[in-house]
């Protein structure tokens, strides 16, 4: 323990400046932090918001700075350092290291998210769990790695050069992967493939570091680092399969389904896309629909759709579980065009025939849970288990009028909230007494909540999208107003089951494409 | 006695470069062991081999009756090492690295790191990046023997020195000499045999020889014969006999097995016709010099009769 504080203690002298600086940059943070999500449109507003997003970005890069400084004071690469024939312990002066970073880096940040959680208006012991998971995601995802870095780089240079190299790498992979998908279809979400990732990386990083301090074999410790994204890439690659084998086990069929589906083919209603022409590209092929049968006082939320198509002369076809939008269903009918990513050798072989089409929606069933129906105040304004909420005032002629709400929560997003109220036509002053009439409604949050989501800020901002916010739905059309007393309705919604829901469609045609250059148009 | 350091075999190849070739090593307790030979012969890849900064390629090494690789932590509680290479702490003063480099030591010696301190006239507050290398060696003495090491393990200490702060040096370190065994690599030939009581000869990473320095200063002489005619130089010459030349009458060869009783009588018969057979005692700098020209043959036998005589002693 002498030795820790020993070695502690003099990092903690021989870095000052850097410790004051990542300090006073965590410091000033927290005093303007709060304009990253109070929204509010004067100068002086945007001014703070801006260097709010700066300092955001400053707070990682003093990490960086801090713990490449410390890591290095007795760098691992090489073998002329002082210190490796003295009598150091590397578990000593690995622990010596942590507790820097818990001293000058962990407890800082953790008190800087405490006092931006109260600005918020939340109190951070009721939210003890999302803030160590946060400070979790962030030793995975930023402090390890560059830790991990650190160790296995000679100088503050090399290290940099290191991560630009990443960077590019990163950017690289990204356009290739970018060029290779061309309109791929949106996979599944894998909470099983990325928690087995995180875990994979973090794993990997600190095995790095360990091996580093102990062994001080450098390439062993990179080739480690080096087989990360090897493991990662492979991991995601078959925790998307595990979950392709895995939907009808998550959502199983059942007698009972939460809606009913029937084919509503529009022939005067038609769209048009393009996208580049490739041998790899996937027709995106849209199916009208109406859904019905949502029980009162329940939510159906499809999650995933997959199609199988079958030719008069028997030739089959069958997607995977493609994700869907963002499609929510409320009692009542409406319509909607779910779609499916179709690869360019399917639709050749099928597009000259009518065709029987089979489609399975993998669908959440929600239910209505605590209602919150409030006066809207002009001022901020709290809604229980959801957040807090204020106007959103727009510019001249606006000015002082509210166009909208910001909502924001603490550590991740809100459960899954249905937000409605009543939009007015004209400026609140010349209402005089009559209602507002226009519905203005607003899914907000999500049904599977982590207890937080990586950030720097603990303060999550929840986008309140109201539907009919101006009047002419064009672009720079004429804002409408929410008038403070105006009714505001939050409904939470929590998951009651999830099963399969499925329609078949006979005798239903491909949509003609036009391929014209390196261009192709579909129109449907 | 156990030997302080011991190697076996001691190899370590660097992709296809042998750095240092099946070492056979032994520093008695007490010794002033002076490992010298050319640049690249080694000498630093041997030294960081048996002080556990690098891993043998083949062999092994004990140090103070350790294996050298377990040499960690406290272990170098009994072991100083200074090396020209020695990265400092450089943004630390002086004072403030013995500060902090004495709270790693139970046996820091507080009354000797003064001494130190004033025998090497070292300004304590300043930092040791605005310190000339002199200084800088002199303050990485200081942090090395004032814990009195059992064993100091020097690298090139003097190496680009000054004179005066070499003498320095080798001053502060013969008086640690009583306590301690004293490893140094170096080139610096004429100071080393001023103080070493063991040499060992290191080149293209083998070890020609390894012996007391009063044995080797005796089996070398520089040996000068004046025959009575000019004569070409004989064929089949020992392989002991290094560099031979003749010059009209004269032939003159190192000889490396050099025996007082019979090498004059030996040679007396060989040279019947000689008017005069001189036999001159050799510096470590001559005696180098010539085992570093002469063939390989002829090292090899200088080292066999190194190896034979440490072997017999």
């Amino acid at each position: 323990m002498n030795q820790i504080l020993h070695i502690f203690s003099k990092d903690a002298r021989r870095f000052w400046a850097e410790i004051f600086i990542s300090l006073a940059i965590t410091a000033a943070f927290v005093c303007i932090g709060a304009y990253l999500w109070l929204g509010k449109e004067d100068a002086q507003g945007q001014v703070l918001g801006v260097l709010a997003v700066l300092l955001a970005m400053l707070v990682p890069i003093s990490w960086w700075v801090l713990i490449t400084r410390a890591i290095h004071a007795e760098r691992l690469v090489g073998d002329t350092q002082f210190w490796i024939t003295r009598p150091y312990t590397w578990k000593n002066l690995l622990s010596a290291k942590l507790l820097f970073l818990v001293v000058f880096l962990y407890l800082p940040f953790f008190i800087a998210q405490c006092l931006l959680l109260v600005q918020a208006g939340f109190p951070p012991h009721l939210y003890l769990a999302g803030l160590l998971v946060n400070l979790l995601l962030l030793t995975g995802t930023c402090v390890l790695p560059l830790t991990a870095l650190a160790t296995v780089t000679s100088s503050f240079a090399r290290l940099t050069l290191t991560l630009l190299g990443i960077f590019i790498g990163f950017i690289a992979v990204a356009a290739i992967a970018a060029f290779a998908s061309n309109n791929q279809p949106a996979g599944m979400e894998s909470h099983v493939g990325s928690r087995i990732c995180f875990a994979i990386a973090a794993l990997g990083f600190a095995a790095a570091i360990v091996l580093q301090y102990a062994l001080r074999r450098v390439w062993l410790a990179r080739g480690v680092l080096l087989a990360l994204p090897v493991l990662m890439v492979a991991t995601t690659f078959f925790a998307s399969k595990y979950d392709q084998a895995r939907m009808d086990h998550t959502y199983p069929v059942t007698q009972a389904a939460p809606l009913q589906l029937t084919y509503t083919p529009d022939p005067h209603s038609t769209s048009t896309s393009g996208f580049p022409a490739s041998s790899r590209a996937m027709i995106p092929i849209d199916f009208r629909l109406t859904e019905t049968g949502v029980g009162e006082g329940y939510a159906t939320i499809p999650d995933a759709i997959r199609a199988q198509i079958t030719a008069p002369d028997g030739s089959h076809w069958e997607s995977e579980w493609q994700a869907m939008g963002w499609y929510r269903f409320l009692p009542g009918e409406s319509h909607f065009t779910p779609g499916i990513s179709m690869p360019m050798a399917v639709y050749n072989r099928f597009h000259s025939t009518p065709l029987k089409v089979h489609l399975d929606f993998a669908v959440t069933q929600a239910q209505a849970g605590r209602v919150t129906t409030l006066a809207l105040p002009a001022q901020r304004f709290s809604v229980p288990e959801f957040g807090v909420c204020s106007g959103q005032t727009g510019w001249a002629p606006l000015w002082g009028q509210m166009t909208g709400i910001n909502c924001v929560s603490a550590l991740s997003e809100p459960p899954l909230t249905y937000v409605s109220t009543r939009w007015s036509d004209a400026a609140c002053s010349a209402l005089q007494g009559s209602d507002p009439e226009v519905l203005g409604t607003a899914w907000v949050g999500s049904l599977d909540r982590e207890p937080a989501q990586i950030g720097i800020s603990p303060v999550v901002e929840s986008r309140v999208n109201l539907s009919n916010n101006q009047i002419e739905n064009t672009p720079g059309g004429k804002s409408r107003y929410l008038c403070p007393g105006t009714p505001i309705t939050f409904t939470q919604y929590t998951a009651i089951r999830r099963t399969q829901t499925s329609i078949e469609i006979q005798g239903f045609t491909l949509p003609q494409l036009k391929v014209e250059g390196n261009q192709i148009t579909i129109t449907q | 006695m156990n030997p302080t350091i011991c190697t076996q075999s001691l190899s370590k190849r660097f992709g296809s470069t042998v750095a240092v070739d099946n070492v056979d090593l032994a520093v008695p307790e007490g010794a002033i062991y002076a490992l010298v030979g050319p640049n690249g012969a080694g000498k630093t890849t041997l030294i960081k081999l048996f002080m556990n900064i690098l891993r043998p390629t083949a062999g092994g090494a004990q140090v103070l009756g350790m294996d050298a690789g377990q040499l960690t932590g406290a272990c170098f509680n009994r072991i100083g090492y200074v090396s020209e290479n020695l990265e400092l702490p450089d943004g630390m003063t002086v004072g403030g690295m013995l500060d902090y480099f004495r709270g790693f030591y139970p046996n820091w010696d507080r009354a000797l790191e003064q001494q130190l301190v004033r025998q090497f006239d070292l300004p304590l507050k300043r930092k040791l990046k605005h310190l000339s290398r002199g200084m800088r060696m002199k303050a990485s003495f200081a942090s090395s023997l004032a814990y009195r090491p059992s064993l100091i393990v020097l690298d090139e200490p003097f190496s680009g020195l000054d004179p005066l702060v070499r003498d320095e040096l080798i001053e502060g370190l013969i008086e640690r000499a009583p306590e301690t065994t004293i490893f140094l690599s170096s080139h610096d030939l004429a100071e080393i045999e001023s103080f070493s009581s063991h040499v060992g000869y290191l080149q293209q990473g083998r070890l020609l020889f390894s012996e007391e320095m009063t044995a080797l200063s005796n089996r070398f002489r520089d040996v000068t014969i004046t025959l009575s005619s000019p004569s070409p130089l004989p064929a089949n010459l020992p392989a002991a006999w290094l560099e031979p030349q003749t010059a009209d009458c004269v032939l003159r060869f190192v000889q490396s097995d050099f025996d007082e009783g019979s090498s004059p009588r030996e040679l007396g018969r060989r040279f019947p016709s000689a008017r005069d057979i001189a036999f001159e005692p050799m510096t470590l700098r001559q005696i180098f010099l010539a085992i570093a020209k002469s063939g390989r043959g002829a090292q090899g036998s200088a080292a066999h009769q190194g190896t034979a005589r440490e072997k017999e002693a």
